[in-house]
């Protein structure tokens, strides 16, 4: 079908939706059965309709299932350590060692100053990201799929050298690019890191956008950065980006 | 004294559960995922599966459920019949699963392949679910304010007035908006179709 078959206008786009609605009046029904019977792409825009709002629906009811399955997983793991309760000796010993540590970062922070702050903010606010969930037996996409699982298992090696080799045939992809950024950073390898989420930020679509350009700011504060890190975080629109630019800015 | 704790499990056990499924109601959501999770997580890693395995295996059942009360083919009356239906078809999920792969020598009873029968009748035909994978893909691919747009009138049901004052437009281009994101979507379906 050419292009210019293929779109169909708002007005018939807006009839196919109020015909799955049951909205339509008798003569409306009639107009529009008409317009199907001289249009194929209507025609099959009609009956497609159904499967395209499922489709959005399901993207959207995975996209709430993740971000459940990520605010259980936090619950859980804040609430692991009060399972058992502290004898007193082992909460002296603990005050101890904590008054140690805490004198021991108070030197250390007077020796190293600005730069070890700015590393110290990277590591309490670097969460590798949780990756994407994996269907098994689909084999057009098996070794973007391989990958995967081996980054949720934070195997990050194997997840990089599955996805370079795949990287060669596919630059277009925002998805690998991004991971590709994501693993590099999660295995403490910065320049790479840098290099494939800059690349996933000049991609012309680009659903990772507010990721990677968070991941690029945590890369720059790593490095000790400041002003690329504030640079790419005050655009940023991840919801993690404005605490960490807080953050960076106060120190 | 006894005291009555209303939490939020008693209180849409008085509801019409399908009907909260259907309007992809969060909270429902949170407790389905709270209530089965673990014990599917169990039943997979207890029958050689990982946490990971656990997590797909288990975020695909909780689809397969939601469409089928969405299409009326599971008319739940109680969170129980919910949860019950949800480990089956996580079980025989894994079953398929185990039988298709690495454990295809495994020795299964009867009894399950009855119930596995009957399980995939009510999932989509693999047609369908092509054709559902093919635009999740293309919709990924979508500029984020489309997909915003779009999940927020399809998925969260919200009005076209609605829309326009989350998105700080006029109703007018909110309904040009959506036009033109379906339209994009449909094309790049198109383009990956080729």
């Amino acid at each position: 079908m050419k292009a210019e078959e293929f779109n169909i206008s708002q007005e018939d786009f807006e009839l196919v939706e109020r015909l799955h609605q049951g909205d339509l009046t008798v003569q409306e029904r009639a107009l529009l059965e008409e317009k199907m019977k001289a249009s194929e792409a209507l025609s099959q825009f009609a009956e497609e309709y159904l499967i395209y709002i499922d489709a959005i629906e399901t993207s959207a009811f995975r996209s709430k299932l993740s971000e459940i399955e990520e605010t259980v997983q936090f619950s859980q793991d804040a609430r692991s350590p009060k399972k058992s309760k502290p004898s007193l000796n082992l909460i002296r010993f603990v005050g101890i060692a904590a008054a140690v540590i805490v004198s021991v970062c108070i030197i250390g922070y007077l020796w190293n100053a600005k730069a070890s702050s700015y590393e110290s903010i990277y590591a309490s606010h670097f969460k590798p990201d949780p990756g994407l969930p994996t269907k098994m037996g689909i084999q057009d996409k098996y070794s973007f799929n391989k990958g995967m699982v081996s980054y949720r298992q934070g195997k990050y090696k194997e997840a990089i050298k599955e996805w370079t080799d795949l990287y060669v045939e596919r630059k277009d992809s925002d998805t690998l690019t991004y991971f590709l950024g994501a693993a590099h950073l999660a295995d403490h390898n910065l320049k790479e890191a840098k290099r494939y989420l800059e690349a996933t930020k000049s991609l012309e679509k680009n659903t990772f956008q507010k990721e990677s350009e968070y991941y690029l700011g945590l890369c720059f504060l790593a490095e000790g950065n400041v002003k690329d890190a504030i640079n790419v975080l005050r655009d940023c629109q991840d919801g993690r980006a404005e605490a960490l630019l807080k953050e960076v800015t106060e120190e | 004294m006894n005291t009555l704790k209303l939490d939020w499990i008693s209180l849409i056990g008085m509801k019409d559960i399908a009907g909260l499924i259907k309007e992809n109601d969060d909270e429902t959501l949170k407790s389905l995922y709270t209530d089965n999770y673990q014990k599917v997580e169990h039943y997979v890693v207890k029958n050689s599966g990982s946490k990971i395995q656990a997590k797909d295996i288990f975020q695909e059942s909780i689809i397969v459920m939601w469409r089928s009360v969405k299409k009326g083919r599971f008319e739940p009356k109680t969170m129980g019949e919910v949860n019950a239906y949800l480990f089956q078809v996580a079980r025989n999920k894994w079953i398929d699963f185990l039988r298709s792969n690495e454990f295809k020598k495994t020795d299964y009873n009867g009894k399950e392949n009855i119930e596995s029968q009957e399980l995939y009748d009510v999932e989509m035909d693999l047609h369908y679910e092509e054709q559902i994978r093919r635009i999740e893909s293309a919709f990924s691919k979508l500029g984020r304010e489309c997909q915003r747009l779009l999940k927020l009138f399809y998925y969260k049901k919200k009005s076209m007035k609605a829309i326009s004052e989350i998105l700080h437009i006029d109703a007018a281009s909110s309904r040009n908006k959506k036009y033109r994101c379906m339209q994009r979507l449909r094309t790049i379906v198109q383009e990956n179709n080729k």
